[in-house]
This record gives structure tokens, sequence and C-alpha cells, in this order.
């Protein structure tokens, strides 16, 4: 020992003795030990040094000086490493007697620490002794139980050789930790996984998974647990036949709550949301009014009714939820922030845009807080706030960046192949897309499709997400019979899974709009309406994607002619449009001009005019529109507005195609022929 | 196993050792066989121990990196060992990679080299650790000698000895110099028989080729071991391993004392005893390394009598100068060279401000003459006291013995210092010390104690007289050692001089280097004399104006403040901005309910808040008063302010209203750490019934807690509830109100975090460097559970501090501690 080293675990060891944090300076005087170091006021003595560095602290108290440890983190350190020496070759039973019977502040921490010396050594007897004995006793040994499995002993050349290590250390203190298995072991052991899942160490808690499954029966509810929650660290094919066999045991024997909790959360993630939904009610049932626990709980229903597309119904439970976060007075921050981030993104899903940002960006503020910026939960919000922007088509830069940002933190936290990268490669591809940047779209849709065939059932909803993608994009780059394929791969999914599911919806509306083009009329309304249909009962009634329901219905019955039909979904659709995007909305320009052809076909041409002057309000830029004007007002007998309306035309057509461009001369050629048509009427 | 060693003669056996060893530890026993000075002995043992550590210890490190270089604790440890080397130090990393290097059967020498450590092998190994066991000394508090007995390795044995006996720079008698060597030369000898796998490795000088056995030899500090298996390796280690040709001693130029010029004559003869008589033992020592310590000792004294006489005609005086009592306290203690300089530099600016007459009327000229002038600093730039301090600092710390070309040379730069700061000093023969034993009364000037007859009464038994025979009293800080002491001291000593004190206990220190203890009557007279400063006269209800109120208010919470800063709780101008919390604060001042109560977790940083918000209700006008529970002196808020701000037991703060303080502007006490009193419910209960006696609003009281969960909260009867300001809505079903009311200060949050980070970081004012080569978002990435530890504060200050100019931490997997990291840092200086 240096003389520091020795002076301050004296200190410590004085302190436990006499069970009190702070020591007469005069009584240290006489330590064998130490004495001298104390007495010594030489500035370069250990004590003054330690008194200098501020590791330990002098106060007059009562006219004595006397010494104290400054901070109780770093006595707590210390003390491990004096009970750590003083229980050497001691049973056991010392460290419990001194948890009982010691009243030093700090001696739990300091039993704490001297069982993670034990661990450094490779040593989990007093450990795992510890551990048997329940209680508060057995809540000392979590820490220094994770930090049995974190440790890796020796030198690696490669980080593959250091998992296996690793791998090999895990395995190494499960199977030390439950010989003998007592319920104590395993609750230790939940508890554990939960300290480590906090700091997202991902690859650890996935290998203590994959041994648990090997070593634990589900003897009892925890035990069952524990098992549950290893599930998905199963082979694919065998993931299900598990949890079924699990559900089976646990309404038959245990009917444990926490068990249909792990049950509801694991069938989820599997993608079998009613199953999910069905097993969260029934702990919603179990679980008293007042329980915290229900926050949990009622986010878990949420996202799976959000899953399972029914979108209102998920925002209910997140609102209760937050009902119950605001009215506790605990410390939910974390809570707080998934509730925030499911509630905004289930109301920005459901059309209500601004409000659902309101969520989110509070959610965000606090994750940033609570979290930091580099943690997984942020990440989630980032990439919901991506995901709104995209909806709400407001700044599609900005919804990268954000999207980015959480594809970072998810890269760096779970590597490059976890299933959460999929989602935020699956939105970028959306930005590609509506920037028209077909390639890259198609290059991340097939990213994030890799990674989920890698990791989820063939049947899995996120699969079919990435095929309806895949089909979008496919179409709107012109390759129409690809477009096909993998949207019919996408239905095929949904169609098994849930028939209602808005992802559905959408990979319809995109076969629709295929036979549309195709001229396949009757299908594609066909296919419309039940899309329409469909939405109207899980949306909200100003949804967006009703919006576009209607317009497409609207296109659907001009070309089939049936103007009048046309004409009232057209106005359907402007009504929704002026609720969510308000007036002066290039999606209003189209509907308004469509809504004027629908008008001019059926020769109601006032209305046209109208119709086109609101278009025109929006955007005066556009050639068509003063075309069409022209029409009307020719139509109408208007000479001057017409032929002022050819000459805007004319203008913005030179413009935009050119002079020499065919629609310019044609424009400019049926412009002369009216003039001189004109010209011979007044002649 | 016990052995017990017989005293006997080893200069033969230490004769072998200093010409088969290499030169490092060689040389220093050849010096021991051939010096007088068993003082200079003692320190020769300490550096041929310094030399096998060093050797021995470089070659354990040069094995270790060239199997493993990874180890950061260790890689840590060779990086201090290059600047501030300790034989701690070097042992304690030896034995880590002894441990690191068990295994290894290539070493033939390995199970050797593990005894003399004292390391046991994990790996089969069979090592028999020989133990030696040595009888102590030490006087307990009653004064008793007390014996007791200590197993360890002979190495231990020395280390602990150097620790011992010669860190602290006293400088002991021959005869006390002469049984600490006897009991510790078997010792040494054990040690250096342990040594002999030493003569089994081949050792070259690089450069010369050559070998470096013998204490005649020289090593450039480059060398290369062969092992006896054929293994070679490369050390370069030129700082501490090297070493010049032995220069033979001429004893006829340096063994003998100092020429006694006129001058000195003047000061042996007519300064105080205390001073004249070391500076005598000084030049009439023919060994220069003593000398050197001799000189300091000197130094030392002057300095004493300084600060000794200036704290006399303080504690004789009128006078009650807090500012005065608080500088006793802080550098008088416990005092260390450069304290009694700094209570010097302290004490005589408050003495001057409060007009005092000084006694000894030309010690504040002389001493703004040679420190506070500009000439005065004229040694390089440093004040003779400066330079003399640092002379002590660089020479006699822990350093090694200089040659004895060097003693001389440090002998003749500072004795000319210390020199020409006594003869300015000549006043003080002016000053005769004198005390009384008995009847008998002795005259404390000049090298010897002469026996006088004096014409007037000493009102003490050491005291100063001037040339008028007017007398000041320098009892406790001098006295006679037949008073106090036992008598292994009282017959060698004639005279003990202030040393420290601990408030249960007092060290005196002779000029003849006898150091005494005790703890009765003089310590009930010092006790008695600060106690008596402490006590001024209270301020009695009709002087309580409110200009008084508020000069009391700011001096406390200048006390209160600097305390903090001098533990490091608070470094000015560092402050991470606790937004919620300052909200909170600010918004309350106007309420009617006058507790505004802080439920805070640990290292949450409530004392910053709470200075923080003393100074931002300052900066509005606001009167405060800060105060630290576990400082109270009982359990009532009241008396704890009459005692802080020294009011009668009259003065009732109903009175404030009349100061003008009401409900918007309120005068506000800040209690830190009300859960660290001894009796912190009982407080609380007192702190609530003083609302309630000052209810409306003009007194406030904000009151930080440490707690880890709502249960651990004080409750408060119904009757004093609405004394509770209720900070937020809560619509809880919580039935504490303190619960409900509290406003929780948690650790900072990550934005938070990353604010320090950057302001610590990025802060120059403070000379602390704490700038790491990575960001903290780095750090998460690398290191998440690290990285959350450094929510609090205090702790991301230690470990910007621990990592300055470093990389990211290295992990083995596993938490890692910040603990971890700081332990290994303090135990490695």
């Amino acid at each position: 020992m240096t003389n520091n080293h020795l002076l301050l675990y004296r200190l410590a060891e004085l302190m436990l003795d006499k069970q009190q944090h702070i020591l007469s300076l005069d009584d240290l005087f006489e330590d064998e030990q130490i004495g001298s170091f104390v007495k010594s006021i030489q500035i370069d003595s250990p004590y003054q040094q330690l008194i200098f560095e501020g590791v330990l602290t002098e106060t007059i108290k009562k006219d004595q000086l006397m010494v104290s440890f400054t901070v109780e983190g770093y006595f707590h350190y210390v003390l491990g490493e004096v009970i750590e020496k003083r229980s050497e070759g001691k049973h056991s039973k010392y460290l419990k007697e001194l948890l009982e019977t010691n009243k030093l502040r700090g001696v739990t921490e300091g039993v704490e620490q001297c069982l993670v010396r034990d661990v450094e050594l490779d040593d989990l007897t007093r450990l795992l002794w510890l551990i048997d004995q329940g209680g508060k006793v057995m809540e000392v040994c979590i820490y220094p139980l994770a930090q049995a499995f974190l440790i890796v002993r020796g030198k690696f050349k490669t980080e593959e050789d250091r998992e296996e290590a690793s791998k090999i250390q895990i395995k190494k203190v499960l199977d030390e930790l439950l010989n003998k298995q007592s319920k104590f072991d395993i609750k230790v052991l939940s508890k554990t996984i939960s300290k480590l899942e906090d700091l997202q160490l991902n690859k650890t808690i996935k290998t203590i998974y994959r041994y648990i499954q090997k070593k634990i029966n589900p003897i009892d509810v925890d035990t069952t647990n524990l098992i549950c929650n290893s599930v998905e660290y199963l082979e694919k094919s065998e993931r299900k036949i598990l949890l079924n066999k699990l559900e089976k045991k646990n309404n038959e024997k245990f009917r444990s709550k926490e068990l249909y909790y792990s049950l509801g959360i694991q069938f989820g993630f599997f993608g079998d949301y009613v199953k999910s939904i069905q097993l969260l009610d029934q702990v919603i049932k179990l679980t008293q009014k007042n329980d915290l626990s229900l926050i949990n709980y009622y986010n878990s229903l949420g996202a799976a009714h959000a899953f399972n597309g029914k979108t209102k119904n998920s925002i209910k439970y997140y609102k209760k939820a937050l009902h119950l976060i605001n009215v506790s007075n605990e410390k939910l921050e974390a809570s707080k922030i998934r509730t925030l981030t499911n509630l905004g993104s289930a109301l920005i899903e459901v059309g209500e845009i601004y409000n659902g940002l309101d969520f989110l960006n509070e959610a965000l503020d606090l994750a940033k807080a609570f979290f930091g910026k580099t943690h997984i939960s942020t990440s989630k919000v980032y990439n919901s706030i991506g995901l709104s922007q995209i909806q709400n088509k407001v700044d599609l830069e900005k919804s990268l960046k954000y999207l980015n940002l959480s594809i970072n933190i998810r890269e760096k936290i779970y590597g490059f192949n976890h299933p959460s990268i999929a989602t935020s490669l699956s939105n970028i591809a959306t930005i590609f897309q509506r920037q028209k940047k077909f390639d890259k779209a198609i290059e991340f849709n097939f990213h994030a499709l890799k990674i989920r065939e890698e990791n989820l059932g063939k049947d899995h909803h996120e699969i079919a997400v990435s095929y309806n993608n895949l089909g979008s994009v496919f179409f709107e780059n012109n390759q129409v019979n690809e477009a096909v394929k993998w949207i019919n791969k996408a239905i095929k999914i949904w169609e098994k899974n849930n028939a209602n599911h808005p992802s559905l919806l959408s990979a319809l509306n995109n076969l629709a709009v295929i036979h549309q083009n195709n001229e396949d009329f009757d299908l594609a309304l066909a296919l419309n309406k039940k899309v329409l249909r469909i939405r109207k009962q899980t949306l909200n009634k100003y949804h967006p994607d009703l919006f576009y329901s209607y317009y497409n219905l609207g296109g659907n019955f001009f070309s089939k002619k049936e103007f009048q039909k046309s004409i009232i979904h057209y106005k359907k659709a402007i009504e929704i449009s002026y609720k969510t995007h308000g007036e002066n909305n290039d999606e209003n320009l189209e509907v308004f001009f469509a809504l004027g052809l629908a008008n001019f076909q059926l020769k109601k041409f006032s209305e046209a005019i109208k119709n086109f002057m609101k278009a025109k309000e929006i955007n005066s830029n556009v050639g068509g529109i003063h075309y069409y004007l022209a029409l009307c007002f020719k139509e109408n007998k208007n000479r001057s507005n017409s032929i002022e309306s050819y000459k805007r035309c004319i203008e913005i057509r030179r413009k935009s195609l050119g002079d020499d461009h065919e629609t310019t001369l044609r424009t400019i050629k049926e412009l002369e022929e009216f003039e001189r048509g004109l010209k011979d009427k007044n002649d | 196993m016990k052995d017990q060693l017989n005293p006997k003669d080893y200069n033969p056996i230490l004769n072998d050792f200093s010409i088969r060893f290499p030169v490092q530890i060689a040389r220093p026993i050849f010096l021991i066989n051939s010096s007088n000075s068993y003082f200079t002995k003692l320190f020769l043992i300490s550096d041929s121990t310094l030399g096998v550590l060093r050797l021995v210890g470089s070659f354990l490190q040069q094995l270790f990196l060239e199997k493993e270089k990874s180890n950061e604790v260790l890689n840590t440890i060779f990086e201090t060992l290059k600047f501030k080397e300790s034989h701690g130090l070097w042992s304690s990393m030896a034995s880590d990679v002894l441990n690191h290097l068990d295994g290894d059967s290539t070493l033939s020498i390995l199970k050797e080299i593990m005894i003399l450590y004292g390391v046991r092998s994990k790996s089969g190994k069979k090592i028999k650790i020989k133990r030696l066991n040595i009888k102590n000394t030490f006087t307990d508090s009653k004064g008793k000698v007390q014996t007791t007995e200590i197993l360890n390795t002979p190495l231990e044995h020395l280390i602990n000895f150097r620790n011992k006996y010669l860190g602290h720079g006293t400088v002991f008698s021959e005869k006390e110099s002469k049984r600490i060597y006897e009991l510790y030369e078997p010792i040494f000898v054990e040690m250096l028989k342990q040594c002999g796998f030493i003569y089994d490795l081949i050792i070259h000088d690089a450069k010369s080729k050559n070998k470096i056995n013998g204490y005649q030899n020289r090593c450039s500090g480059k060398i290369t071991i062969k092992t006896q298996e054929g293994s070679l390796y490369k050390i370069d280690n030129v700082e501490q391993l090297s070493y010049q040709y032995f220069k033979p001693l001429n004893f006829d130029d340096k063994l003998k004392s100092q020429i006694i010029d006129k001058e000195d004559h003047k000061i042996i003869d007519t300064f105080p005893y205390f001073i004249a008589h070391p500076y005598h033992r000084a030049l009439t020592e023919t060994e220069p390394f003593k000398r050197i310590h001799l000189l300091k000792e000197t130094f030392l004294n002057f300095l004493k009598y300084l600060g000794l006489v200036t704290a006399s005609e303080y504690f004789s005086s009128d006078l009650k100068v807090k500012e005065i009592n608080r500088n006793f306290k802080d550098f008088l203690f416990r005092p260390q060279f450069g304290f009694w300089n700094a209570f010097m530099r302290e004490t005589v600016k408050a003495l001057k401000e409060n007009k005092h007459q000084w006694f000894v009327k030309e010690l504040p000229g002389y001493y703004k003459k040679i420190e506070s002038e500009k000439k005065a600093k004229k040694y390089n730039d440093q004040t003779g006291i400066g330079a003399l301090i640092n002379f002590r600092n660089k020479y006699l710390g822990h350093g090694m013995v200089p040659s004895t070309d060097r003693c001389e040379e440090l002998w003749a730069e500072n004795f000319a210092i210390l020199k020409e700061l006594l003869l300015e000093m000549e006043f003080c023969k002016n000053y005769s010390i004198v005390s009384k034993d008995r009847n008998i009364i002795l005259r404390l000037m000049g090298n010897e104690i002469t026996q006088v007859n004096l014409k007037v009464k000493l009102q003490s038994n050491v005291a100063i007289l001037n040339p008028k025979n007017e007398q000041i009293s320098v009892v406790p800080f001098f006295v006679l050692p037949g008073e106090y002491f036992i008598k292994e001291v009282s017959d060698n000593a004639n005279l003990m001089v202030y040393e420290q004190n601990t408030g249960k206990r007092m060290v005196f220190f002779s000029p003849e280097s006898i150091s005494g203890e005790t703890s009765g009557n003089v310590l009930e007279q010092l006790n008695k004399m600060i106690g008596e400063k402490d006590r001024e006269e209270p301020i009695i209800n009709k002087q309580f104006s409110k200009e008084k109120f508020q000069e009391l208010l700011k001096e406390n919470n200048k006390d209160f403040v600097s305390g903090l800063i001098k533990e490091r709780k608070v470094i000015p101008e560092i402050y991470q901005e606790r937004q919620e919390a300052e909200i909170a604060l600010r918004s309350w001042v106007g309420a009617l309910a006058g507790l505004f109560f802080i439920s805070a977790e640990a290292g949450s940083g409530k004392t910053n808040l709470l200075v923080e918000m003393n100074r931002q209700y300052n900066e509005r006008g606001i009167d405060t008063l800060l105060l630290r529970a576990n400082r109270f002196a009982g359990d009532e808020l009241m008396e704890e302010i009459q005692f802080r701000l020294n009011l009668a037991k009259d003065v009732n703060l109903s009175k404030l209203k009349a100061f003008g303080y009401t409900q918007d502007n309120p005068f506000i006490i800040l209690i830190d750490g009300c859960n660290e009193h001894p009796n912190a419910e009982q407080l609380f209960e007192d702190i609530l019934e003083f609302l309630n006696i000052h209810k409306g609003g003009q007194i406030k009281v904000v009151l930080s807690w440490r707690v880890n969960t709502k249960s651990e909260l004080p409750s408060v009867k119904s009757e004093y509830e609405s004394l509770v300001y209720v900070h937020g809505t809560d619509s809880s079903d919580e039935k504490n109100i303190i619960a409900k009311a509290c406003h929780w200060l948690k650790p900072l949050n990550k934005i938070e975090v990353e604010g320090a980070w950057e302001m610590y970081t990025s802060n120059k004012k403070d000379k602390v460097r704490r700038k790491p080569n990575f960001t903290l978002e780095e750090l998460t990435y690398k290191d998440r559970s690290l990285a959350d530890q450094l929510d609090n504060p205090l702790l991301m200050r230690l470990f910007l501090e621990l990592y300055n100019g470093k990389g990211l931490p290295k992990s083995k997997g596993g938490f890692t501690s910040i603990w971890t990291l700081y332990h290994q840092k303090m135990i490695s200086q």
C-alpha cells in the first residue's frame, strides 16, 4: 500500500469500527498505522495532501478538529476495500451481520463494493450466499451480479474473440447462480437483467436470455416470466410454439398478471396483435385502479392497438396513461416520455398533426433532459417527429435530419442489424421517394427488408410494410409490374393477419392507382371504395388519408365519365383538405383543377370558372388553369377574359416549356384562330 | 515466521554489499558506513531502499511492458512514478506487476522477488515470506509512552520507517537518530540479503558497456539486464538510475563547521533562544546534510517567532477581530510552513486595520520590509521567506540525500538568505523572552539560557519584556517543559515551542529537537483564549440596527462561502444553472408561507444551488443568512442565529418588521442539509416553530434535506401546514405535506450535464485543467453507465480532472466506477 492508500484505508476502517463517518483528529494521532501521517503538518505529508486535494475534509466541531471523507461515494468505495479485507477468510455471514447490525451510514454501499471486488477477483461464493438470504441483503447483490456478467478476462485479438469470452463468462456466472436454484436466484436475476436493460447492454442481455432458455424450467411465475421474456432470442420457428405453451401454462396454473403482461408483450413483438390485446386487456382487468403499473400497461396495450390498425383505440389508452402520470407525484419521466411519444405519433396517424407534434416536441425536450441525446428513447422520439414531418409534408429535409439522428443512435446502440433500424431506414426511403430519388428509395427499402427478414417471422407486419413500400416506389418509378408484385405480397400478409389494418389500405390504395393508370377503372374504383370504407371506420373524420380516398374516387368516376359523382367526391376531399392543410395548399390546387374539369365536362362553365379561379389563387403559374379558364370564358362569351387567359397561359408555357414546345405552339395557334375568328366575325 | 534481531556490528556485511550491489543501492550503503551522523544515516537507509525499489521496479516494469501494454491502472502508475515517485508507490507497482507475472515460469528469480515484496503466489509457487517483528513506541494522549509490536516484511518495515521518521522534516537529535538507526539497521540488512537475486542478474551500462556494481561505479541510467535464462531487457531511466563516479570526500575541506563571523555571533548571542540555538547548532554541525536540515529548522523557528509573537500580541490585546480568530484557526491549528507566512500576511493587515498598538513595535514594519515591499523579492523574484520555503519543499521533503557538494551549495545559498532575514530582525534582541520556573527566572535569549534577576514580577510563566520592562505573555505558545510534559521531555528540553493543536491536544517542539504533546492546562489556556476572542460582547437589542444586521449577515455569508470554497464544494464562477429550481425559488419570494422545502437527492448540487440563490437574492436586494445544519451548535434556529451573528438573548427578530422586511421583501435564511444535523427532526420542528412565531412572510426559510425517497421526509403537524410553501400543483393523495409541497431537486439532467461538461472543459479561470480528448457523446456511446454517473457536478469535475488530456477510458467490460479511477489517482500520489 502507498501512504495515501494506507491512510484512506485506515480511516475507513476506523469509521467502520466506530460506526461513525466523522472522526476526531486527535484520536487518530495515536493510531499505530496512520498516527504519524495525521500528526504531520508538512505540506507533502499524505494526510495534508489528501486534505489539499479535497479528498478529506477537516471541520472544527465543538472546538475539536474532525475529519471525514469529502464525498460519500468515494468513502463507500474505500469502505468496500476495508470490508473485503476484514472479511477475508470469514464466512459470508459476516457480511450479513454487518448489513444488519453496523450503524455506519454507508455500510450497505460498502458491502456492495466489497462484493464487486469479489466479482472482479472471479469469486462469487459470498455473492451467491447473500443472494439466497433474500430481502434487503439480496438487493445489495444486484449491482455486483450485473458486474459479474459484464467482466471479461484475458486479452483478445478481435472483437469476436471478446464476444466469445463474454458469452463464456455469462454462462459461467449463470451456471454458478442457478446451481441449486432458489427463488431468490430468479428474483435477483430478473432485477439484474432490468439493470442491464436500463444501460442498454443488449448483447449481454441476449446471451443471458439465450442461456436462460436452456437452464431454467417454467416451474413458477418468476421462472416462467423469465423464459417468456427470453422468447425473442429463440429461433423464429420456435417462438410462437413456446409462447402458446407458456400461455397455456399460465391459464391453467398461475393466472399471473405479470405473466399475462409478458406474454402480451411477446405476442405483440411477434406480430400477433390480437392475442397481445387480449392478454393486455386481461392485465388491466387484474390491476387496481390507482396502480402506477397501469401507465406501462396502457402504453403497451395502446401500442398493440396501434399496430393492429386501431389507432383511435390506442389514443384512448395513451391518454389514460398520461392522466395517471399527471396526477401522480412520483418521478415518472421515462414513462412520460414513452406516453407522450406514443400519443403524439398516434394523433398524427389519425390526422391531428399539430396536436400530435406538440406532444412529440414535449417528449423530445423531456427525453433530451432525462435520457440524453444519445439514448434509444430519444431516438424513438426523433423517429416519430421525422415521420410526422413526412406525413405533414412540411419539411422533408427536417424530416430527414430527425430520422438520421434517430438512426445514428440506434446503429450505435443496437448495431446495424436491429429491426428498429429497419423502421428508420424505411422512413428515410419514404423521404427519398417524395424527393423522386427512386433508386435511393428502393435501396433503403431493400435494406430495411433484409434486416426485417433476418429478425422477424415471414408473416410479420413489418415485412409487409417493406413489401408495400417497395411496390409504391416501383410504381412511382413506372415499374408497374414490379409494383403489383410487391404490393400483392404485402396485401397477402395483411389479409392473413388482419383485414382492416391501415397499412393494408395503403397497399390497396396503391394497387388502385395502378389499375386506374392501366385504365382498369372498375377494378380501381372497387379497390378505392373498399379503402374508403375501412378508412372511415378507423380514422378521424378529417384524416389526410380520407382526403386521398375521396380524391382518388373522384378520379375514378371522372375516368368513367360519371362527372357528377366525381364532383361530389372532389368536394368531400376539399372539405377535408381545408381542415387539415388550410386553403392554400398544393393538394387543393389539384382538387379544384379536377373539379373544374368535371364541371367543364358537364358544361357548367361558370362553376368551372369558379373552380379554376380558386386553383389560380393557390398558384397562378400553372398554364393549364389559364388554358381551361380561356376555354370556359370562350364558352361563356367573355372574349376579352378568354384572350387574356390564353395570353397568360402562353406566357407561362413559353417560360416553362419553351417557345417551340408543341403545347406552346398549339396554344398560340388556338389563340390566333380564336382572335382571327373574332376578327372575321367583326368584319 | 518471526525473527527477533539482536544488535550487532553490521559494518562488514554492509561493506560487502557496497561493493557487490549496483551503484544505486551500493553508494548509499557505503555512505552509511562512512558517515558520522546517525541523522544522515537514517536518510541513507531510505536512499538505498529507494535504489532497490527503483532498480528492481524498473526491471519489473520492463518485464511487464514486454508482455502486456494495455493495463491502464499500471500504466497510470508508471506515468506517476516518472514525475512523482515515492517508496510506497514503487512497492505497490512492483506488487501489482508480480501478481500479473505470478504464473510466468520463464524467470527463475521471480520467487525471490516475490519474497522481497511479500507477494503470495496464486499459481502454486511455494513462497516463504519472511516477516520481522519490530517494537515501536509512541506517546499517548495522557503522555504515556506505549510500545507496540509490528510484524512486517523487511521492505515494508523500511517503507514505513521512511514515512514515519523521514518524511516530515524533524531534525532528530543524534541520540534519537542513533536509537532509530539501530532499530532499523538489522531490518535494512535483512532486506538487502533478500535482494541477493540481483547478483544473478547481469547488469550493464548501455552506454559504457561496463558493469554498474560497486559504490564507486557510475551509471548513465540506460542499462541492460540479462537474466540467467538469457533474456535481455533494456531499461532507460536516466532520471532515476543515473549515478556519477564516486568522488571521495575531502574530510579536511568538508567535514568541519562553518566559520562563525561577527554577525553570526550577534545572532547566537542576542537572539531569542529558540532561534539562536538551532542557528548555532547549524553552524557548528559538520555533517553537510544535517546542517541544511538545521538551517531549515532555524528558519521554521524564525517563522514561528513572527507568527507566535503576532498571535501573542493579539491574544494579549483587548481586540476581538473575527478575521484574526479565523486566521488563527485556519492557519495555526495545523500550520504547514507556508501557513505561518499566510497567518502573518493576513493578521498584520487586520491588526493594522484595527489600529493595534504593537508591543514589538518594529514587527509590522519589519514584516512589510521583508515580505510586502517590491524590493523584498530579491531572491529570483521571491521574497526571502518564499525562497526558503521553496528550498525546504524542493530538497528536504521526499527527495534523496543530496551529494555533499550539493548540500554545501544549498547551505551557502540559503543560509545567506536566512542570515539576511535575521540580521534585519535585530530589534528582537531588545525584547527578551523570559521564563519563571518556581523562583528561578531564566532569560531565554542567546544560545545559552541564563538565570537573571528581574525587577518586575512576571504575570505569566513565559513572557516578552521590552526595554521598559513592560511585558506580554507568550503562553501557551512558549511553555516550560517541566510544567506540562513527561520527564523524558522535560529533562532534555529547555523550552517548548508551539507546533500544532487539534482542539484536544497540543504538540510542541523544542529548539533541542525534542517533541512533546500535552492536553492539560496549557490546552485549556489556549482554548480559553480562543473562546474569549470568539466571545464578542453580544449585540444587545438596543444596538441592533438594520445596518448592523446587514453587516453581520454579510460577514457570516462571506465566511460560509469561503469555507465551502476551501472544501472545494463550491468552485467560484463555475455553476451549472438549475433553471427549474431557481425559477421556483425566485417565484416564492413574495409568498405568505415561510418555508420552502427542497428535497435533494444525493449529489444533486443542493449546496451550490443555495449559494447561487443567495447570490441572486442579494442581487435583488434581499438580505439573507446562510447556515449549514451540520455546523449548528444546538437544536434551535434562533439560538444558531444568535450564535452566528453574535446577538444577545434579548434580541428579538420581530424587530425585523421595523427594519422594513415585509412579505414581498423578506429576510431569507438558507439552511443547507438539515438532515445532516444530529437531531434533524427536532431542528426541523424548531424551524417550524420559529416560522410560526414570525408568521407573515417577512422572515422566510429555504431548507434543503437530502433524501432518496419521500418516505424519508419529515412530517409536519397540522397547525404548521400553512407555513409550508406548496410548490407546483400536486393532486396526489400524498398525506405528508412536505412530500406534497417540496421542490424535488434532482441530479443534473442530461441537458444540464452537457452544459456542465461544456463549462468545466472550457473554463480557463480555474487553475485545474479539465479537458479530456473526447466528447461527452463519445463517452456515452462507449460506456453509458460511466457517463450516467456524471449527473453529479462533483463527480463530473473529478472525472474531467482525471481524464484531462487523456483518451476514452478503456474497459475490461463491466461497469467502470468513477471511484476506481479516482482511487487509483489518489493512491498513486
